[in-house]
């Protein structure tokens, strides 16, 4: 498998929806195993915004590091990781803090769809950094 | 030269003072029973409850404004995050898809999903709220 998809696969979408696949399973298994099929299963609370923006943080100060190490031509790639880690940062301390301040807290939905883009922009940055320049050894 | 300010009556204590007194003369002038110091002990009772459930009234009101003020600064927090992630979010994707583009181009199209990521993000909670007013309200019946 070349580098930057198992790159992709084990250090990125692994660490941010692993839970949420364990739960979706979890849910498969009871689903399959129960007597009584009526049972209800919260099969919406896989979708964690607040794990996948802490996971997004960590990739971006990784792929920011691991541009700024290599001094090549990624510098704005660098840059843009760490803008995007900083953006994650803001959304998830804004989340924990609506959160904080209402005790039936429900993601909204507009939180989830950009949680959802800006992880999947910093995954598609992290690939392009993680991908082998051409004529170099990984 | 030091002065006691508790030895001094202020005229606002002056006043309270003799409002007291007249509360009391009047008590006492409608409830003669009260001179009985069983009544007048039930009495005491029952006029610190009245008193202790109207401040419970008082704090759970303020504590309420408060709690209101806080979910609004969280909520104004939070859409102002989401317009951040969106412009950042556009500038990523932009730097992804041709990286040779000039910063200035990557600023412009970060400036676009500011301003879209505004609309978008307002659109989709105005949406929500009324799918979730929908869904919690009683159907009306034909």
């Amino acid at each position: 498998m070349p580098l930057q998809f198992s790159w992709l696969l084990l250090e990125g979408l692994l660490p941010l929806a692993g839970a949420g696949v364990i739960y979706l399973l979890w849910g498969v298994f009871r689903y399959v195993a129960a007597v009584d099929k009526s049972f209800k299963y919260h099969w919406s609370e896989a979708a964690d915004p607040l794990g996948w923006l802490y996971g997004a943080v960590i990739i971006a100060a990784q792929s920011a590091m691991k541009c700024f190490s290599e001094h090549g031509d990624h510098q704005t790639l660098a840059w843009m990781c760490v803008l995007g880690g900083l953006a994650c940062l803001l959304l998830l301390v804004a989340a924990m803090t609506d959160r904080a301040a209402t005790a039936a807290w429900k993601p909204p939905i507009s939180l989830q769809v950009f949680a959802v883009v800006l992880v999947g922009g910093i995954l598609y940055v992290g690939l392009k950094v993680h991908t082998p320049l051409e004529g170099t050894t990984p | 030269m030091t002065v006691n300010a508790r030895s001094k009556t202020t005229p606002d204590a002056a006043k309270d003072a003799a409002e007291l007194q007249q509360a009391v003369e009047s008590l006492v002038r409608d409830r003669p029973d009260l001179i009985d110091p069983r009544n007048l002990r039930r009495f005491k009772q029952a006029l610190n409850e009245y008193i202790a459930a109207r401040n419970s009234e008082r704090t759970s009101e303020s504590s309420d404004k408060t709690a209101k003020i806080e979910r609004e600064k969280a909520r104004k927090l939070t859409s102002f995050a989401t317009v951040v992630s969106g412009a950042v979010s556009a500038g990523l994707i932009a730097t992804a898809i041709a990286p040779g583009a000039p910063e200035l181009v990557i600023g412009g199209v970060a400036v676009l999903g500011l301003l879209g990521s505004k609309v978008i993000a307002r659109g989709l909670d105005r949406l929500m709220e009324r799918k979730e007013q929908d869904s919690s309200s009683p159907r009306s019946s034909l």
